[in-house]
């Protein structure tokens, strides 16, 4: 890394305040397909991002050249255009929207792997892909090791000074199935968290590999799935994103306040909404929560230097505040969380989630199932989409099972269900115990102009939701 | 961002190669200037200098790739990559042959520089003046390009250019809104205010009631831009490899099960210049390749990985084998009479979140977006509210599809996750009868 307060004083710029943020990461991407080792992937990114605020704007520039010649041009360039864009300002900030934190964090990781030792991993995932082909039904394996080391800094000339380690893993299990033409792919959902190569455990990884190549290959020979109203038991590794599409997104602050009207959409929450709004059934309890450790978007601070505090989102139901940070809760005058996140060092942060957790309920699955007269089961999210204001879902996953008469019987193919968010999460009629809950979460949530990519986690248990609409594949 | 820094940190590297050793270089840096604007306002201004090089060093069949950032700082530059070649060094001696490996290529030189010199300034301010007094909102997008590569058999390619967007939504008071794209490499006042001009007009069309449809099977038109956005958000459709793999929604296609409608021509169309005809390993595609013509399945895309793993010829398809500059092809319907040919039915602007519902059947589902519309009798009767599809590919692009308009408009890239995007999508307006609504 490099001295972000020496380069601060070197600076010789007039401005209100002035932040730098500098981000260096490495992210390695290591798979397998049928047996055969890919091209191993490293990624090594490093780079400054200077902010100045001149007269209530703010702007910025990012440079990939961290010599301090770089940096000094690249504050000139963010003083000149925070200068040229001053009469159009949208709204006139101060530097309390900066806090001067200091601190540092770190991912906690039981065992790092030493590049020198790195073969074990290429060897884990050729043996992986090979042990999902259990017999010449499985067409296509496919292994994917991400490992990512990133390390943040931000100092501000208000007295931040941040530092913050994370190591980020994810692992990707995918097995297809052709059996007759019948064509189904599984995986294991593509878990993701903080912390280290204790990830990557062997044993566990190797059973997985057969129960998913079992499962592609029963899927394949299954019946398609029944179309007509159900209630649908949804398990963590599909509700997370039901979570993060139907509830993460519509509470973002800058998507109330119109900013991502042109590209990620708008959200059909008002202002008016917080404090009042009964979002979902009285089960409903849902949490921003920065504190979860091995979750994936566990930190300290924001990218503005805000501290990171556990809230209630929805409290029984009742909307309580949004996903928004000190900009946007300045703007807006609503309560929000501290989420003000950029992807990198190239970007400006946005408001975003960050472990957005739905909180457990007391049902064991066992109890939510056999509550069920006629019901499907669901795992493993497959297809989303949801429409600009966070309305209108629809989502297919890879796993249905009926559930007949409190039982689970039949497996059925291509299971999709659809619905309004509102009138969805107001069907929450069971919330799983801790014993069901699981902590998933994503590398790829994308919003914001310029587009960013961030790193989320969720945290759910399994939920019963009453009379939602199901369809099988192909069927409108 | 010059060229001259460029080749010789690239020199520098390839001289460092031991016997056995190979190197693919190829970089990708940008000087950009975003600007966020909302109620024609300014609510973030970001300028980004970025370059990455990565390295893709080969030795005894096996290798592997790193990428590290690229400041046009030769000195700095050639220390960091001669430490990446090191690494590389170590870190291959641990992998396995690959049996699919893809050996630099000797595609000669390539040299293309369209770089144009832009007032960014300016640009913002017309911007700003123009959006005013309007619910504005969207990004301005403007500066330089470069794509290049280099490899140790003589492979030299440079692709330079300016590119400038404007991605923008006018919002009436009614909260509907209409989309607009001004797109390309020279900045023109007077084009940019005739689609502004263009677009306020539509704005007012937008300020009548809200009409809710019921879900069903609707006569609908999709715009040139719908249409792109179909192009643009489907993965994986024409690829070689995932057809391999079972996820390819054209298997039916090209396994003579489904057949697409006479009035369907798709390619990749390289001959506009927008885009650098190389891929990231320097293989240089046909300038135009036909992927359906006339409904009939002519070719998927296939890397030369995929062409070693499947035995099959390559076409030089990126290693995602996804289409980087589509286009299809004009037909029969005036595209000034969109409305008289829609005769009853639904208008789509434009389409929103776009998904495989099922992939084996092609079928897709999304959103209609921005300003759609009720038409009876070639006339608009209201704005709708936004509705839900679920479709299949072969009852839209096949069985459904009345024709194409005879213009066919170009969408630039305005993609920016990690670093601007090229490309283009070339689409024409599409007629569709039947076509599903389901929520």
């Amino acid at each position: 890394m490099v001295d972000l307060n020496s380069l601060l004083s070197s600076l010789n710029i007039k401005a209100d305040w002035v932040g730098l943020r500098s981000v260096k990461e490495q992210v390695t991407a290591r798979s397998a397909r049928n047996g055969i080792l890919e091209p191993l992937e490293v990624d090594n990114d490093f780079g400054v991002m200077v902010e100045v605020l001149i007269d209530g704007q703010f702007a910025y520039a990012g440079t990939c050249d961290v010599s301090g010649e770089g940096v000094r041009e690249a504050a000139r360039k963010a003083c000149a255009q925070a200068k040229a864009i001053g009469d159009y300002k949208l709204f006139a900030f101060s530097e309390s929207v900066r806090p001067p934190s200091k601190g540092v964090y770190q991912s906690f990781a039981h065992k790092l792997i030493e590049s020198s030792q790195q073969q074990s991993l290429n060897d884990l995932a050729i043996e992986l892909s090979q042990l999902l082909k259990v017999n010449d039904q499985i067409i296509n394996t496919e292994v994917s090791f991400i490992s990512i080391e990133q390390e943040m800094a931000f100092v501000s000339s208000n007295g931040a000074n941040i530092t913050q380690k994370f190591h980020q893993r994810g692992i990707q299990l995918l097995a297809t199935a052709d059996v007759k033409g019948s064509v189904q792919t599984r995986t294991n959902g593509f878990p993701v968290a903080q912390g280290g190569d204790e990830f990557y455990d062997a044993d566990p990884l190797r059973l997985q590999a057969h129960r998913i190549a079992q499962e592609a290959i029963e899927l394949a020979k299954s019946e398609e799935c029944p179309t007509g109203m159900f209630d649908l038991l949804l398990m963590p590794d599909q509700l997370y994103l039901q979570i993060h599409e139907s509830i993460g997104h519509p509470l973002e602050l800058d998507r109330i306040l119109g900013d991502e009207r042109n590209y990620a959409g708008w959200s059909f929450i008002k202002p008016e909404d917080f404090g009042q709004l009964q979002y979902g059934s009285k089960l409903l309890n849902v949490t921003f929560d920065p504190t979860v450790p091995g979750e994936l978007a566990s930190y300290h601070y924001d990218d503005t230097g805000a501290p990171a505090l556990r809230h209630h989102l929805i409290k029984d139901g009742i909307l309580q505040r949004g996903l928004g940070g000190v900009e946007s809760q300045m703007r807006s005058k609503l309560p929000g969380v501290s989420s003000a996140r950029s992807t990198s060092w190239n970007r400006a942060p946005i408001d975003r989630m960050a472990n957005l957790n739905l909180e457990p309920g007391s049902s064991t699955l066992a109890e939510m199932i056999s509550a069920t007269e006629r019901g499907i089961l669901m795992k493993t999210n497959k297809s989303w989409s949801i429409d600009d204001y966070r309305n209108k879902f629809q989502f297919g996953c890879e796993y249905g099972q009926l559930i007949e008469k409190g039982q689970l019987t039949r497996l059925v193919k291509n299971p999709n269900y659809r619905g309004i968010t509102s009138s969805f999460w107001h069907g929450l009629k069971m919330v799983g115990d801790t014993s069901n809950t699981e902590v998933w979460g994503s590398f790829y949530c994308g919003k914001g102009e310029p587009n960013q990519a961030i790193r989320v986690g969720h945290a759910t248990p399994a939920c019963l939701f009453t009379n939602v609409e199901v369809f099988g594949g192909g069927a409108s | 961002m010059n060229l001259k820094s460029w080749e010789t940190v690239a020199s520098n590297l390839l001289n460092e190669l031991k016997e056995g050793e190979s190197l693919s270089l190829s970089l990708g840096a940008e000087d950009s200037l975003f600007m966020r604007m909302t109620q024609a306002k300014v609510r973030q201004v970001t300028q980004i200098e970025q370059g990455k090089v990565t390295l893709h060093f080969f030795k005894n069949n096996r290798n592997l790739k790193v990428a590290l950032p690229f400041t046009f700082n030769t000195q700095r530059d050639t220390k960091a990559a001669q430490e990446a070649i090191l690494s590389c060094r170590n870190a291959v001696q641990i992998l396995p042959e690959d049996p699919f490996i893809q050996l630099p290529v000797q595609e000669g030189q390539f040299h293309q520089e369209a770089s144009v010199l832009m007032d960014r300034d300016h640009l913002m301010k017309t911007c700003l003046e123009q959006a005013k007094g309007v619910d504005f909102v969207g990004l301005l997008t403007a500066g330089e390009i470069v794509r290049a590569n280099r490899n140790s058999a003589g492979l030299n390619q440079w692709f330079k250019t300016s590119t400038f967007s404007v991605d923008f939504s006018l919002y009436a008071q009614n909260n509907q809104a209409t989309k607009g794209l001004y797109g390309g490499r020279h900045w023109h006042d007077h084009e940019f205010q005739a689609i502004m001009k263009k677009k306020l007009a539509q704005l007012e069309q937008l300020s009548k009631p809200i009409m809710t449809l019921k879900k069903a099977k609707y006569r609908t038109y999709f715009s040139p831009s719908a249409v792109a956005t179909l192009m643009s958000s489907l993965w994986g459709f024409a690829s070689r490899d995932a057809y391999q793999r079972g996820q390819c929604a054209f298997k039916k296609l090209v396994d003579g099960d489904k057949h697409l409608s006479p009035h369907f021509s798709l390619r990749e169309n390289f001959t506009g210049g927008e885009t650098p005809p190389f891929n990231e390993m320097g293989e240089m595609p046909p300038e135009i390749l036909a992927i359906v013509e006339n409904g009939h399945f002519k070719n998927l895309l296939c890397s030369t990985r995929s062409a070693k793993e499947y035995n099959l010829p390559s076409n030089f398809a990126s290693s995602r084998e996804g289409l980087r500059s589509p286009e299809i092809l004009a037909g029969h319907i005036a595209a000034e009479k969109e409305l008289e040919t829609l005769g009853t039915g639904i208008y789509v602007s434009d389409l929103h979140y776009l998904n495989w519902s099922d992939v084996q059947q092609g079928s897709i589902t999304g959103m209609t977006r921005f300003g759609c519309f009720w038409v009876e009798k070639g006339q608009i009767v209201a704005p709708i509210k936004d509705l839900r599809f679920d479709e299949t590919l072969y009852h839209f692009w096949g069985t459904g599809l009345e024709g194409f308009t005879n213009k066919i408009e170009n969408f630039p890239s305005t993609g920016t996750y990690y670093h601007r995007s090229l490309g283009i999508v070339k689409a024409p307006g599409m007629l569709v009868n039947d076509f599903t609504f389901v929520l």
